[in-house]
């Protein structure tokens, strides 16, 4: 019994002394969507190389999953910035007082790509959302690409196609955005109670990592997901079908309640400057918003004809199609 | 006199009476946040039928599965270990290997109620034979010789096991009502209250949805509560002269059932031969065991005061352990998260949230052997040492080997934990079994491989801690 009691003594001593330096050491920390951790790691190393402070990147789901949690937490945030918060869903973020709003202005990054008017979420980077599709896989079924969202629904793509969870993916998010962008809201559930029926067996993956490795392991033959997979080296057979596409943008942005909160700006600062753009393109397959980044892998990537932007008007209802998605869709 | 005694009696109930609002705490919190209203729409009617139904359906099929399995415990007592192993194991390993081995018709809604009744059939078969062996052996006797139909005899056999069907049946409804992994892992189709409470207060905290669930998640798991402390329980194992016979035919029937639970139990471990993710596993096995560690040591602390309360004849840790088995988890996982804020994030709010939670279970499993303990002995050692010194001194040195097998199962339970795992901890400071239900609930095929390997050595852990606790024989206080 004394044995035990002098261990527990040990822990107890580790674990607080673990806490008492999580909620008061002076070190920054990034929080972001799992499918953003190569580029938050990279962004955390350098910002802690340059600076000379402990930067530390931590992971958490996908992005709307993300924002959840910031509201969630927002009286005592474990965390000091937040990277990856998607233009779609961001306002909420807005409306609940989880931000700070520096206004601070960078220079470099043109006007246009600034989404946020009041100032408190900054672009970091965006890229495409559409139909992408595994070329060997559907060349051995003997099927032609699909090119619209109308083909997903043909019988021979029974069980082939999926999109991520939109209850917790930032991309699943945007699938629905777009999907009611082009269709219109009544049209557009009436499309995706249809396109359930052409679901692949492994369902709606968690987020855009989770959407990736069943593309990868050949499990999904059609995605609605990144034109960034049709030049991702890891799923090498997928290509991207280019009639349409959404435009996803993301951004960064400085939590009200951050026990670091001037580190969290200048951390800002830095990952919409030149060195820290130039981290984007080789870390996250996205592109830069400053027009001097630089960009090696997405030279490759497909161009979509049209660009479906995202309507600021729909905006509001995120939280209202997610519900009804999680109740109608994913429920039966 | 008089009155010295009631004062010193007061001191030492002290104890479990913070204990008890400390577990209360994060309710009202919940209630204060929200407000005590019932906001209900038809989905949210719809999630609650399902639960009760489900939950009936699980107890049902749970008896069924009990009543096959019993006449194996009596004839073959080897297979009891191994067909108990999806009961002892934690409950996303069993889930997981349902899934491998149904497929996709588990995430039907059928697949909630197989779970659970692979889970509580075991036990239920547990509660049936240790009343069966309750039953006197001269009513068999006489059974055997002056009844001829064998339906009749059934019918004396039933009527003696009825306090054990009842009880089983009402525990196995309360368990299911409150499920919280199974139908998570079940993709969420057909969820629970437990885990509606869960979707919505993280996946939906931009919104209050969860407001409309706190009154009805308390008022249900309350209104359970309530015939939980008036249910007689079953009587104690005692072993009868001599076994009840069993007939081939039930015996073969049995033995069939008990093979399922091979193959049950053989793909709960499967996954072991094919390592995957170890590096990425230490950091959370580590966090999983600092938090079992400590969590189990301050539910020994709890456990002695308890029992010094139940010296002094209270019956407040018995409330404790009604309330804290029936109230709903997601709700006082969501509480405690408002409750200790500041500390979210960090390890040690999950040892407070593990140790609030498993120190009633714990004091269940001590309470019989406490009670074995004859009670002039118990009485004159209150009496001349006083009820502190009483149990400190000579109660945990007689109960030693016990409060040990507590203590290993304590582990277990708290490495086996998800619900407040999940609510309470962040990607960086995850524990074993949150990380295995992230992985499993991803629907990425690697990902979810990995999260098979990890519920497997999760499954070992427990199981191999339950191993050592069974190991400790005590004479004649054992659990």
């Amino acid at each position: 019994m004394a044995a035990v009691f002098a261990v527990a003594v040990i822990l107890v001593a580790m674990l607080a002394l673990q806490a008492y330096q999580q909620t008061t050491e002076k070190r920054l920390i990034i929080v972001g969507p799992q499918g953003i951790s190569d580029l938050g790691k990279a962004l955390a190393q350098e910002f802690s190389r340059r600076y000379g402070v402990n930067a530390t990147f931590v992971p958490l789901g996908g992005a709307v999953e993300m924002v959840n949690e910031l509201v969630r937490n927002k009286d005592n945030p474990p965390w000091d910035v937040a990277i990856g918060i998607p233009e779609f869903y961001y306002t909420v973020l807005i409306e609940r007082e989880v931000l700070y709003c520096p206004g601070v202005k960078i220079d470099g990054v043109p006007a246009e790509e600034y989404w946020d008017a009041r100032g408190c979420v900054y672009p970091l980077d965006k890229s495409y959302i559409g139909i992408v599709y595994n070329e060997t896989a559907l060349a051995r079924l003997g099927l032609r690409p699909p090119e619209t969202l109308d083909d997903l629904l043909r019988p021979e793509y029974k069980g082939l196609v999926t999109y991520p969870n939109p209850v917790t993916s930032g991309t699943g998010l945007a699938v629905l955005s777009w999907v009611m962008s082009v269709k219109g809201e009544e049209e557009g559930w009436r499309h995706l109670k249809q396109l359930a029926g052409q679901i692949a067996k492994v369902g709606y993956p968690s987020g855009f990592t989770a959407t990736r490795n069943a593309l990868k392991r050949g499990d999904v033959v059609v995605a609605l997901s990144w034109f960034s997979h049709a030049i991702d080296p890891g799923t090498p057979h997928m290509r991207a079908a280019t009639s349409s596409a959404f435009l996803y943008r993301e951004g960064v942005a400085v939590l009200k309640n951050s026990k670091n909160r001037d580190l969290a700006v200048e951390f800002v600062k830095f990952a919409l400057s030149k060195e820290g753009q130039d981290l984007v393109d080789p870390y996250n397959y996205m592109l830069p918003v400053r027009p001097d980044a630089k960009i090696e892998n997405n030279k490759g990537l497909p161009q979509p004809q049209s660009v479906v932007v995202y309507n600021p008007a729909l905006g509001s209802k995120a939280d209202e199609w997610r519900l009804r998605w999680q109740r109608e869709i994913a429920g039966g | 006199m008089a009155e010295g005694d009631s004062r010193r009696v007061r001191r030492y109930v002290i104890p479990p009476l913070f204990f008890l609002s400390a577990f209360t705490l994060p309710y009202f919190i919940l209630l204060a946040r929200y407000g005590a209203f019932l906001r209900v729409d038809s989905y949210l009617l719809w999630v609650f039928a399902f639960t009760g139904a489900q939950a009936a359906a699980s107890a049902a099929l749970s008896l069924a599965v009990g009543l096959a399995l019993v006449p194996a415990y009596v004839r073959f007592p080897w297979v009891k270990p191994v067909t108990l192993v999806p009961f002892f194991a934690p409950a996303l390993s069993t889930v997981d290997a349902l899934i491998r081995l149904h497929g996709d018709f588990m995430y039907g809604p059928w697949g909630i109620v197989v779970a659970h009744a692979v889970y509580y059939g075991p036990y239920v078969a547990l509660v049936v034979e240790s009343n069966l062996r309750s039953i006197p052996a001269d009513l068999l006797e006489a059974a055997d010789l002056y009844v001829r139909r064998a339906t009749a005899r059934l019918r004396i056999i039933f009527a003696e096991l009825r306090p054990a069907v009842l009880y089983s049946f009402f525990t196995v409804f309360i368990f299911s009502f409150l499920s919280f992994t199974t139908p998570l892992l079940l993709g969420g189709r057909y969820p629970t209250l437990e885990l509606l409470v869960y979707i919505y207060a993280t996946s939906f905290a931009s919104t209050d949805l969860v407001a409309g669930l706190v009154s009805l998640g308390l008022l249900s798991s309350a209104a359970l509560a309530l015939p939980l402390l008036r249910i007689p329980a079953p009587p104690p194992a005692e072993p009868a002269p001599r076994a009840p016979a069993v007939g081939p035919i039930p015996a073969a029937i049995s033995l069939g059932a008990t093979a399922y639970f091979f193959v049950v139990v053989f793909h709960v471990f499967s996954p072991l031969l094919a390592p995957r993710g170890v590096d990425a596993m230490v950091q959370p096995l580590f966090n999983s065991f600092a938090v079992a560690l400590t969590a189990s040591a301050a539910v020994l602390l709890v456990l002695l005061s308890f029992l010094v309360s139940d010296s002094v004849g209270s019956r407040l840790p018995a409330l404790t352990y009604v309330v804290t088995v029936s109230l709903s988890k997601s709700l006082f996982a969501l509480g405690f998260f408002h409750m200790a804020q500041p500390l979210y994030g960090t390890l040690l709010i999950l040892t407070a949230a593990h140790t609030l939670v498993i120190a009633p279970l714990a004091y269940s499993l001590v309470k019989p052997a406490w009670e074995k303990i004859r009670i002039d002995a118990r009485e004159a050692c209150v009496l001349y040492l006083g009820p502190l010194k009483c149990v400190t001194r000579i109660i945990s040195e007689a109960l030693g080997p016990t409060l040990v097998q507590t203590w290993l199962v304590a582990i277990a339970s708290s490495l086996s934990e998800t619900t407040l795992a999940l609510m309470l901890t962040t990607g960086g400071a995850a524990t074993l079994s949150a990380e295995a239900v992230r992985l499993l609930t991803s629907r990425a095929p690697d990902l979810v491989e990995t999260g098979h390997f990890y519920s497997a050595a999760l499954a070992l852990l427990a199981l191999a801690l339950l191993a050592a606790s069974r190991l400790i024989k005590p004479r004649p206080y054992s659990i």
